[in-house]
């Protein structure tokens, strides 16, 4: 296996991320519209205890806003932030398709498998966020109802 | 006798490369590596005598079963435990807590009693009896660190205040897997016994850096692994005084713990073998007597004094960077955790890695301490008998790219 250096992960475009993340801190809630929907999901990373909430508005089925928040590693930390710009503007039909293999076209970098779950906690949060949503405003009529019944036909 | 640059040749893996540089193993805590003797005494269980034990009327099984049970005497004896039968094994430190929880306190934990554990616990120690005092209604008390900052310490002296009447254990650790905090063992079983409180003590890290002598010491239950102090993985054990085993109902049931079985009911085997259902790990208890000899050798002692050079030198070390901080107890001697300022330990580790450093990042599977820290996580050095000052060397060239890389 060829040796990697430094530089293939710790990239010049992952370290701007970490250090200058795009859409971090928190979605205010008290300023969702009537036809919009904010979306909330956090996972964690048993790993190393780091965990990225992600927070997604839609609006007539198009991610309107996104927002992570919380602690992590530069790859973690970058991931969630290219994640956030890469999705802003997208569908949820886009969302819910979405692999992960381009989580790690968009990481440009060779991602080790002890790494896998730093590059991917802000994609299985935001994944979460569609389809097991911690929080959901406003809130659902009922459990059985998808959180974003209204606005996508098909829950994922 | 003790030469650590001479001993590494006596471990195999210590030769080997990681990323073209020679591997320098500073994750000690989380397990040791083999001496040959070791590794020569596992392989020839499987190619010489491999059977069960306890079974078979043949050569086999008869070899087996006598070299099991030596190792059973061997690890008494290296404890300086009255008799065999104070010897468990299990397959690690965390089965050898279940043991208890699920056993001793089962039986003994009610809506009224307490126990009390330490913020300081790994999660082996911790979850056991907060699931055990969640399910009987009962309150975990929990020692606090002391309110100080640097460096990190337990506040034993709440303990006074902590421990009641009711109080029917303590658990505590006997070597902080992060901090390296060696709490006053001999005043808490002091305490607790003159309180009529039992004590278990989680030795999965004292044990590889302390002569531990259980009459001494006067614990009721200490619970430690093999693969900590150069013995293989899959093997636990579990030493506690003779009159609490056999008080003890059984934890597993099935194979090899029994006298006799009927429809209805059945007689237990006496101890030890009533805490062993099902094969055991009879290689991983026969090779770890050749730790143990490797350990004697040593004599731990000697171990003792170079580990805790080494974080002496290493702590001196990192002082120096003004970004580090630390969270390491003023005793510990061989454990030394850190974080860099706006650099995840994560980070750390995977550059140290590319200079063939192994160390570990991570909560070290205590979130309840880590919460109290108010961190996600630190980076933790520790080592063993084989580790030398080159190692703080190639540590210290190691943490001056991750700052360059970072900053």
């Amino acid at each position: 296996m060829p040796i990697q250096t430094m530089d293939d992960l710790y990239t010049e475009i992952i370290l701007d991320h970490f250090k200058n993340p795009k859409n971090k801190g928190q979605i205010d809630a008290s300023k969702i519209s009537k036809n919009e929907i904010l979306l909330t999901a956090t996972e964690y990373n048993p790993a190393c205890g780091d965990k990225v909430t992600m927070q997604i508005v839609i609006k007539n089925g198009t991610i309107e806003k996104i927002a992570f928040f919380g602690e992590g590693c530069a790859i973690s930390q970058a991931a969630s932030s290219m994640l956030t710009e890469h999705l802003k503007g997208k569908t949820l039909e886009y969302l819910s398709k979405m692999k992960t293999e381009e989580i790690y076209k968009l990481l440009q970098i060779p991602i080790s498998p002890a790494r896998v779950k730093c590059a991917l906690l802000g994609f299985i949060a935001v994944k979460n966020a569609i389809s097991q949503p911690t929080e959901c405003i406003p809130k659902r009529r009922s459990e059985a109802e998808s959180p974003y019944s209204h606005f996508y036909p098909k829950a994922p | 006798m003790f030469n650590p640059q001479k001993l590494k040749k006596d471990f195999p893996i210590l030769s080997r490369k990681i990323n073209g540089h020679p591997l320098i193993y500073l994750d000690n805590a989380a397990t040791t590596q083999k001496p040959k003797t070791v590794i020569d005494a596992f392989k020839n269980y499987y190619e010489n005598s491999a059977a069960n034990v306890h079974r078979g009327i043949h050569t086999l099984s008869e070899e087996s079963s006598e070299q099991y049970e030596n190792a059973r005497k061997k690890v008494a004896k290296f404890l300086n435990a009255k008799s065999p039968n104070e010897i468990i094994f299990t397959r690690n430190t965390t089965e050898s807590i279940n043991l208890v929880a699920y056993s001793w306190g089962e039986t003994n934990i009610g809506k009224n009693d307490e126990i009390i554990t330490s913020i300081l616990e790994h999660h082996s120690n911790f979850i056991p009896w907060q699931q055990l005092c969640n399910k009987k209604n009962t309150k975990l008390k929990i020692i606090p660190l002391k309110k100080t900052t640097a460096p990190l310490s337990l506040d034993i002296s709440a303990l006074e205040k902590l421990i009641t009447k009711k109080t029917h254990l303590i658990a505590i650790t006997g070597m902080s897997n992060v901090t390296g905090e060696k709490p006053d063992l001999k005043k808490i079983v002091k305490l607790a016994h003159q309180n009529n409180t039992l004590v278990l003590i989680d030795a999965a890290q004292l044990a590889a850096h302390e002569q531990i002598d259980v009459q001494k010491l006067d614990a009721d239950f200490i619970a430690f692994s093999a693969h900590k102090m150069l013995g293989p993985t899959g093997l636990g054990v579990l030493y506690a005084k003779e009159k609490l085993l056999q008080a003890m109902p059984p934890f597993l049931l099935g194979g090899g713990m029994i006298k006799e079985v009927t429809k209805t009911r059945t007689i237990f085997a006496d101890i030890p073998q009533k805490f062993e259902a099902g094969t055991p790990n009879i290689a991983a208890a026969i090779s770890f007597t050749k730790a143990l000899d490797y350990l004697e050798k040593m004599d731990l002692n000697n171990i003792q004094k170079h580990t805790e050079n080494l974080s002496r030198l290493l702590i001196t070390r990192l002082k120096k960077y003004p970004q580090i901080s630390l969270q390491t107890a003023e005793n510990s001697n061989g454990i030394v955790s850190f974080t860099l300022k706006n650099i995840h330990p994560h980070d750390i580790s995977e550059i140290f890695n590319k200079h063939g450093i192994a160390i570990r990042a991570g909560h070290h599977c205590c979130h309840p301490l880590m919460q109290d820290l108010k961190l996600a996580a630190t980076a933790r050095i520790s080592f063993y008998l084989y580790n030398t000052e080159d190692d703080i060397e190639a540590v210290c060239k190691a943490l001056n790219k991750v700052i360059e890389i970072f900053n």
